[in-house]
């Protein structure tokens, strides 16, 4: 607000006030009152209305720039009405309450969403609890009775696994709350462990594993990671075409950061795709060629690994492979804080 | 051994304690909940199978009860499988987590493992006898007392499953469970070329003849 945009928004009552001051000098100069009593009249009204316009419009400027910049720098601008002082003049103070009013309904609302949300979200995991017991009981079944039941029925329940799992860490990655443990784990165990549950998957396509200079240590949540490692050997999996059949898994340790490279021989992705991987139900050219896919994988791999810390990318090229890398933070910072 | 198996679905538990009877082990379904502390102590068993979420008290607290008066090794079952819940079932003094659903297989090695590693005295040797000559596992070698080879990690890997298992066939799928469960991943190719090389190097004690091939089954060392 400057003195210009305040001028204009009275100038009625400006035009009123001067019309009124030009009329009472006419009608004085007309009733013979003395010059003198006239001029006096009319420069001291005329400094009166300037003295209350000036002071009001300082009390007044001095609030709503205070809104304006405040407005500007919150990075969460319905939180305004916590943080402002309420001003001494009438307007100022109604607009403040309806302000106040409004955050608080405001935030009843969001507080309700959230509420159903975490609601759901629990659900999710009973859910997913509930569902894992069946499998269990199945896949023990099918243990028991192999004369009955042959490999592909463990096929299909690791199916319904893979895809509860998925479900219970969708709930979890849009849940605002943070329900991750990070402790110092080692990259060699989560690892070996993953790929000791694809075990059947990957000899029977024949693939060859390569695994070198994992026994390095980080801070993540093991069940977390193990989900993210999950996706992306599924998807080294699917994608592995023709040709070299190989899966490369290292890990470099930086100053500040450790790397992990998963690496693949697979048909990679083309450029065009690639910007838009992390983008939730995008599969893409690979998606189209006939393998089933859903765009879920990598969605919840970025979103978990934001949630967590850690930086997750991808380089490919057509026909050339695919390269995750995921890097954990490991400054002199974390070390501190996690001791 | 003797395995104590608690778990709350009936069915779960009969399967768990039918798979583990056919893979030889003695089992004992313990299903009253009320005084479960007390039927675990009058079993006697080798290592307990424990779930979490059951009727009367919760699994957590049972095993940090037991923990207090016996140091019976205890694998926990959960389908609970967070970070949190892990921590919380190892600071109860659990020995080992297995989230459900299992594959039967690797909660199998998982209970081995853990027996292996909480029965005194029945501690590996490092030296094995196959028959001639010894494979050394802390050094990574074969020897007959006059020569010494030595071998690579999936070699000696190959040999101690082979070993351990002195006068039974293994299968090519056994033994590469077996290099898996050991983090050693190799596919079947590697599996072949590992076993030649071994060979090779058995030749060099004059056993070339050690490992037999038994066509369509696998191998078997005498």
């Amino acid at each position: 607000m400057n003195y210009k945009d305040y001028l204009k928004d009275h100038w009625l009552s400006i035009c009123i006030e001067a019309l009124f001051l030009v009329t009472l000098l006419i009608f004085g100069g007309l009733t013979q009152i003395p010059l003198y009593f006239l001029v006096i009249t009319g420069v001291g009204s005329f400094l009166l209305g300037l003295g209350l316009l000036c002071w009001d419009y300082g009390r007044k400027k001095e609030f709503y720039e205070e809104l304006r910049e405040k407005v500007r720098d919150l990075d969460k601008a319905y939180l305004l009405p916590e943080i402002l002082s309420e001003p001494e003049f009438l307007e100022g103070r109604l607009a403040c309450q309806a302000m106040k009013e409004m955050g608080r309904s405001m935030a009843e609302r969001v507080s309700s969403y959230e509420q159903k949300q975490k609601e759901y979200k629990e659900y999710i995991e009973l859910w997913v609890h509930e569902i894992k017991l069946p499998i269990a009981t199945g896949k023990l079944l099918v243990e028991n009775n192999r004369q009955f039941y042959d490999e592909s029925m463990i096929e299909e329940l690791d199916k319904i696994d893979a895809y509860a799992e998925q479900a219970l860490f969708y709930a979890r990655s849009s849940y605002v709350e943070k329900d991750y443990v990070l402790k110092k784990i080692s990259l060699r165990k989560v690892t070996s462990e993953v790929l000791k549950k694809n075990r059947k998957l990957l000899l029977e396509e024949k693939i060859s594993i390569q695994c070198h200079d994992l026994d390095v240590e980080v801070f993540s949540d093991s069940k977390w990671l193990a989900f993210i490692l999950q996706q992306i050997l599924s998807n080294s999996i699917k994608y592995m075409g023709e040709g070299e059949r190989t899966l490369e898994w290292y890990a470099e340790k930086g100053r500040e950061q450790v790397k992990l490279y998963l690496r693949d021989t697979g048909i990679g992705i083309s450029a065009g795709d690639l910007p838009r991987i992390w983008d939730k139900g995008f599969t893409g050219e690979n998606g189209r060629i006939g393998k089933k896919s859903t765009g879920i994988g990598l969605y919840l791999c970025k979103k978990l690994c934001e949630k967590m810390g850690h930086r997750i990318e991808i380089v490919s090229a057509r026909g050339r492979g695919c390269m995750v890398i995921i890097r954990f933070p490991l400054g002199s910072m974390t070390e501190e804080i996690f001791q | 051994m003797k395995l104590l198996i608690i778990e709350d679905d009936d069915k779960l538990r009969t399967e768990l304690a039918r798979f583990f009877s056919m893979e030889g082990y003695e089992t004992e379904e313990l299903t009253d909940y009320e005084n479960l502390e007390e039927s675990v102590l009058k079993a006697h068993g080798d290592l307990l199978l424990l779930d979490i979420g059951l009727p009367v008290n919760d699994g957590k607290f049972l095993c940090r009860s037991l923990r207090k008066k016996t140091s019976l090794p205890i694998v926990i079952i959960t389908s609970q499988d967070t970070e949190m819940n892990e921590l919380l079932c190892m600071n109860y003094g659990a020995d080992d987590f297995m989230a459900k659903p299992f594959n039967p297989q690797i909660l199998l090695a998982h209970v081995e493992a853990v027996l292996k590693r909480t029965m005194a005295g029945n501690r590996e040797d490092d030296k094995i006898e196959c028959g001639g000559f010894w494979l050394d596992v802390s050094r990574s070698t074969i020897g007959d007392g006059r020569q010494e080879a030595e071998l690579t990690k999936n070699e000696s890997r190959i040999l101690f499953s082979l070993a351990r298992n002195r006068g039974k066939i293994l299968s090519r799928d056994q033994i590469m469970n077996d290099l898996w469960d050991s983090e050693l991943f190799v596919d079947d190719n590697t599996l072949t070329v590992n076993m030649t090389r071994l060979r090779a190097k058995l030749e060099l004690l004059g056993k070339a003849q050690a490992i037999k091939t038994k066509r369509g089954q696998g191998y078997l060392l005498e």
